[in-house]
């Protein structure tokens, strides 16, 4: 069966901005572990001759003309924002 | 650079596309509008909220793809890229990963006189991210602007064929012209249209494995592009020479300081876990698109200096120097249009013309003169109505006001005379004046021609027509 580490997880919960006590840690190595064995199954199937599938439907592309529809929910989501100033929206220093 | 080593760099470009509306919402994307006006809930992310691709921004994509010789994939995909960064609401960008639109191009360069081609590796459709500035306000907040989010771009990628700056910066350029003779992009450096990252790397003469790489962002302008690979060949050859190795590492060009700086990034932040977006079909594009894409080109630079060259007969200096831009290109065909004179035209524009615009440091798009008043002045020496020498100062005025040459002339009383009748007199009343000198040359003294003539002009103040002189002078003192 497929194992995780402790660091892989840690690694993947920062990649996913999660901050995980060690106890989590090991409770979710262990499920994550059981998901992969579960995809694991699917190795064992012979897709010889099957092209791989990149979407769930089938749907081909869908056009939009390049044309301007202007948002009237700027100011909405301007409104939603914890902060702003001057319609920016602000967040804690990103480079020092 | 020492002689032992040579650089390998590869550019990856970002140009944004010349779109009315983003690429996957119905926002405009125009500069300068005041923040967070240009936003909905598709490029802000809101949940529930579905990305639609523009057409115009595939078509102008592969419009790029076509004009660097490229394969276009009948099938790409786009995947997301997904990392944390304020200017970036999803959590991901939209980008294209395994299956990119455009592959396996070439874009020919000309370095000290001599071609080299140089690989397309892939170009890939994206969406820009937002913009964060961090320097104004409070010192513990950043600013975030999202009116640049979901901007259409594409990104160019080079192979590592680049050897040098200022190879690197030729590829540059002329990539940027191909963009704009396209129409897709403005090659606005300055407002970031145009973007500019390298993969460095250097390596002992004649070897053929590649070193370390190391990543230059925030290279944007040809004066930085330049100045920081050549900054970072140095660093590393001096870092190798003292027996040390290059750390793989993403740097940021300083220019006040003209240095590079480690951006001491978390390795995590470059795993990105790519995978197909579900929001977005397959993107498919059938011949008949690609067809009437390439059937709509414009003629390109290398087409143009072929031209030039054969059908107009210019060097092939010259020709490269016209088609070096589109601007320049257009301005030089209407003028030759007004007046087919094409050597003489170039050689104004080559010479006069860039010659003052470089002098002041004067961009092109502030000229003005247009096409028709330099072919009217190239035209007005052509006829005999002023000399070669009174044109270059009525050139200047032009340059200076952007008035037409005739109106210069007659204000100025420059118009050359061409009057044959009056011109005979004055040669006949100087003859007869000077009738020691005239003895002199029938005897055989041919020299004092120079003289005569010198005479005239004096007369005319330098504005007689000199061929007409000549001509006048000779017969006269030759028929008696």
């Amino acid at each position: 069966m497929a194992t995780i580490t402790a660091e892989t997880l840690q690694h993947i919960a920062a990649l996913a901005r999660l901050g995980l006590s060690p106890a989590q840690c090991a409770h979710y190595a262990e499920e994550c572990a059981h998901i992969l064995a579960f995809v694991e199954q699917l190795n064992g199937v012979d897709t010889t001759g099957i092209t791989p599938m990149d979407h769930a439907d089938h749907l081909e592309t869908v056009w939009r003309e390049d044309r301007l529809a202007p948002s009237t929910q700027a100011d909405a989501i301007l409104e939603g924002a914890p902060e702003r100033e001057h319609r920016f929206f602000i967040v804690p220093q990103v480079i020092a | 650079m020492t002689t032992a080593y040579e650089a390998i760099i590869g550019l990856e470009v970002h140009a944004q596309l010349l779109t009315t509306s983003k690429l996957f919402c119905g926002c405009s994307t125009a500069f300068g509008a005041p923040p967070n006006s240009n936003i909905c809930p598709v490029c802000t992310g809101q949940p529930g909220a579905l990305p639609v691709l523009n057409q115009r921004a595939v078509e102008f994509a592969i419009r790029a793809g076509l004009a660097l010789h490229c394969r276009i994939a009948p099938v790409s995909l786009f995947a997301r890229k997904n990392y944390f960064y304020p200017d970036l609401p999803k959590g991901y960008q939209i980008s294209q990963y395994d299956q990119p639109l455009c592959l396996g191009g070439h874009l020919d360069i000309s370095c000290d006189g001599e071609a080299k081609r140089i690989t397309i590796l892939r170009i890939h459709m994206e969406e820009d991210a937002g913009k964060s500035t961090h320097d104004i306000g409070q010192a513990t907040t950043s600013h975030v602007d999202l009116n640049r989010a979901c901007v259409p771009l594409i990104e160019i990628v080079s192979g590592p064929d680049l050897r040098s700056p200022q190879e690197a910066g030729q590829y540059l350029r002329a990539l940027r012209a191909i963009l704009m003779y396209l129409h897709i992009c403005d090659g606005n450096m300055e407002e970031g249209s145009l973007r500019c990252d390298a993969n460095i790397s250097i390596r002992p003469k004649g070897s053929t494995v590649f070193g370390t790489r190391t990543e230059l962002k925030n290279l944007n302008s040809f004066r930085f592009l330049e100045r920081a690979l050549a900054y970072e060949i140095e660093r590393q050859i001096d870092v190798v020479s003292a027996g040390g190795t290059v750390v793989q590492e993403t740097l940021l060009w300083d220019e006040k300081r003209g240095r590079t700086l480690s951006m001491r990034s978390k390795e995590e932040a470059h795993d990105y876990r790519y995978f197909p977006d579900p929001d977005l079909p397959p993107l498919v594009v059938d011949d008949a698109m690609i067809g009437a894409i390439r059937a709509a080109l414009p003629e390109l630079p290398e087409a143009k200096m072929a031209r030039y060259t054969g059908e107009f007969g210019l060097s092939a200096y010259d020709a490269r120097v016209l088609t070096s831009e589109k601007a320049l290109a257009t301005f030089f065909e209407h003028a030759v249009t007004a007046h087919r004179a094409p050597k003489k035209i170039a050689n104004w524009i080559t010479t006069e013309l860039l010659g003052r615009l470089n002098a002041r440091g004067e961009s092109f798009e502030s000229l003005r003169i247009t096409p028709p008043q330099l072919a009217g002045l190239v035209a007005l020496v052509d006829e005999g109505t002023i000399s070669g020498k009174m044109a270059k100062q009525v050139f200047d005025t032009m340059y200076a006001t952007g008035e037409a040459p005739q109106a210069i002339i007659a204000r100025e009383g420059l118009s050359q005379v061409s009057d044959s009748a009056a011109l005979e007199t004055m040669i006949d009343e100087l003859l007869a004046t000077q009738s020691a000198q005239v003895a002199a040359y029938r005897q055989g003294k041919t020299n004092l021609f120079g003289f005569f003539v010198g005479q005239i002009m004096k007369k005319t103040a330098g504005r007689a027509n000199p061929a007409l002189v000549n001509a006048l002078l000779r017969k006269k003192l030759e028929e008696e």
